[in-house]
């Protein structure tokens, strides 16, 4: 009985995984390229969470669908957010000083979007993932699988390996790791360094959206609530270690089942306690990762 | 005569408004923005001089505040001997975490910190025996003051509570310590080739900061009578101190001594006439513009502006 409890806990913990590994690869993405840390990254996805949420209640457009049209919008977005706090950021500090502006300047975006988000759609929870499916779950002999989180983890590995063709098949993925490996002799190579900054950071910002839409089919949600999804997407980048891209849904599916055997072990509010206890441990350990080369 | 000799004097002066008859709201608002200038006094300390950002002060602060009211509520301990041992607990807290994140870059120590504050809560609302979850902690009230006397020793406690911080401060700026932190701002690798034991450093200043955070959360605990993981885990709390630091200037004793009442001031007025929700727009918005445009705080555009006056009449 209690090994069965074990099993689906297990099970639950991958198919939450997915979930946090999709949130990482955004936050991986941006770290890897140009050293800015993104902390309004989950508060980013809440609202194109959000922006499904009212497409399926007022117009009954299916999330999924949705994200024809999401997903552009936030790309452009992540571009505007660039060019109008990162970029400029960019050119006044130094180098040392821009790793701590981003992550104050995305931190006081994050205040922002929060506080926009209670005024649109009001502060309590929000959850659609009952309408949504018929079929909520299927049987595996004495284990449960949830559709809707089978439904995520196949996003998750489905943008895992597209950004992973992407990074790997095409010139515009050669000049990103031209650009993230050394700034200065890939734009010697003739690489648009900024032209790729904002690329990667409007992708940023899909990727954000992406994961958000994702997290929303299996997860209530509300505005203050996206401060530890951040937070866990920042876990998992340092679990996968930094801009390893399978690596990072790895360290999601690792965090995943972590938390929820932990939470089955353990009292349930030390969920959390256990994300924390990890990461710290980590980078105590090994930090450079688990998977990432020193 | 120096800015700080300026200050204390000041300060001094600012003392006898607890003797004299003094409205109660101006008391009230002063002893809030005398908590604050101490508590991103102590913010400084580690985001300041060192650089590295900690984004959940407002844990530490929690944790003492819960320690005073758990003393109070369970033990009958009064409220004002109890701070010093919630610093006590703050500062083993500041150890737990800072020892392990402090070693690496400033990304790792951000994130720790910002995940104190919500994993507080969690753990405050799991044991509603000792802590009473999310109702909180009520009657926390120290029995010596008289009730119409609480707005006057709560302003002379904070105020002693700033000078405090404030001298702490300065004393860490001009001291072999302060110079090494800010030689650790500057090039951590530089500073360790010169002979500083950089994580050893870094560990102390967040020690001392966790401490001097948590007296104010102690104190903050029985002037508000009450604790609840609201009241102290929620993140504005952990925001204000970085965003009135920010503000005034990071890494000089002056700039959140100058943030802090700016920010306060602001706050008070907004709060009176802005919906109340927008509240963390307000700050998220202050502390963008801040970064773009001034990223060296008000303490810096002053001086930048002296400096270009002087200048200009030097070359004349």
């Amino acid at each position: 009985m209690i090994a069965e409890e074990i099993v689906q806990s297990i099970v639950n913990g991958i198919l939450l995984g997915g979930i946090y590994g999709l949130f990482g690869l955004g936050v991986s993405l941006i770290w890897g390229v140009m050293r800015a840390s993104n902390f309004a990254h989950a508060a980013v996805g809440f609202l194109a969470a959000y922006f499904s949420f009212s497409a399926l209640t007022k117009l009954s457009i299916d999330p999924l669908l949705s994200l024809i049209f999401l997903l552009p919008a936030f790309f452009i977005l992540g571009m505007a957010i660039y060019r109008l706090m990162i970029y400029p950021a960019y050119l006044r500090t130094a180098q040392m000083d821009f790793e701590l502006s981003t992550m104050l300047l995305t931190f006081g975006l994050s205040l922002v979007l929060e506080s926009v988000m209670s005024y649109f759609w009001g502060t309590m929870q929000v959850s659609y993932s009952i309408q949504y499916f018929t079929t909520r779950a299927f049987q595996v002999g004495p284990i449960y699988v949830a559709t809707n989180g089978l439904v995520a983890l196949g996003v998750a590995a489905g943008a895992v390996a597209a950004i992973a063709l992407l990074l790997d098949r095409t010139y515009l993925g050669l000049a990103i790791k031209a650009t993230s490996q050394n700034r200065e002799v890939a734009s010697m190579m003739g690489v648009r360094v900024y032209g790729i900054w904002m690329f990667s950071f409007g992708m940023t910002f899909a990727l954000g959206a992406l994961a958000g839409v994702a997290m929303s089919l299996l997860y209530a949600y509300y505005p203050q609530g996206n401060l530890i999804w951040t937070i866990k997407a920042f876990i998992v980048v340092v679990l996968g270690g930094i801009g390893s891209i399978a690596g990072t849904l790895a360290g999601g599916i690792l965090l995943g089942i972590s938390e929820n055997v932990g939470s089955t072990v353990l009292p349930f509010a030390f969920r959390d306690v256990v994300a924390l206890a990890i990461f710290l441990t980590v980078i105590l350990v090994r930090p450079q990762g688990l998977f990432g080369k020193k | 005569m120096k800015l700080i000799h300026v200050f204390v004097v000041f300060s001094a002066l600012l003392a006898s408004l607890a003797v004299l008859q003094t409205p109660t709201f101006v008391l009230v608002f002063l002893a809030v923005t005398f908590m604050y200038v101490g508590f991103s006094e102590s913010w400084n300390l580690v985001g300041g001089y060192i650089g590295y950002l900690s984004l959940g002060h407002g844990a530490l602060f929690g944790v003492s505040a819960y320690t005073v009211a758990i003393l109070w509520n369970f033990y009958k301990i009064s409220p004002l001997i109890t701070p010093f041992i919630g610093a006590f607990f703050a500062m083993l807290v500041a150890i737990c975490i800072g020892y392990p994140t402090l070693r690496l870059r400033g990304y790792y120590f951000a994130l720790a910190t910002l995940s104190l504050p919500l994993i507080a809560s969690g753990l405050v609302n799991s044991f509603p025996d000792v802590t009473l979850a999310g109702r909180g902690i009520p009657n926390v009230s120290p029995p010596e003051i008289a009730f119409l006397l609480r707005p006057n020793a709560y302003y002379a406690m904070f105020l002693g509570y700033m000078i405090l911080c404030v001298l702490i401060a300065y004393k860490v700026e001009n001291s072999k310590f302060g110079h090494g932190l800010m030689a650790i701002r500057e090039d951590e690798d530089a500073a360790a080739v010169c002979g500083i034991n950089a994580t050893k450093m870094k560990v102390e200043a967040f020690m001392l900061s966790g401490f001097l955070t948590g007296i104010a959360g102690g104190l903050f605990a029985s002037y508000l009578t009450y604790v609840s993981p609201s009241s102290v885990f929620g993140i504005l709390l952990s925001v204000t101190p970085v965003l009135m630091t920010i503000l005034g200037g990071r890494g000089r004793w002056i700039g959140p001594v100058i943030g802090a009442i700016t920010l306060d001031l602001l706050r008070n007025y907004i709060s009176y006439s802005v919906l109340s929700v927008l509240n963390s727009l307000v700050l998220g918005v202050v502390l963008i513009v801040i970064v773009l445009l001034a990223p060296k705080g008000i303490y810096g555009v002053i001086t930048q502006g002296v400096m270009r006056y002087v200048g200009r009449k030097g070359h004349s």
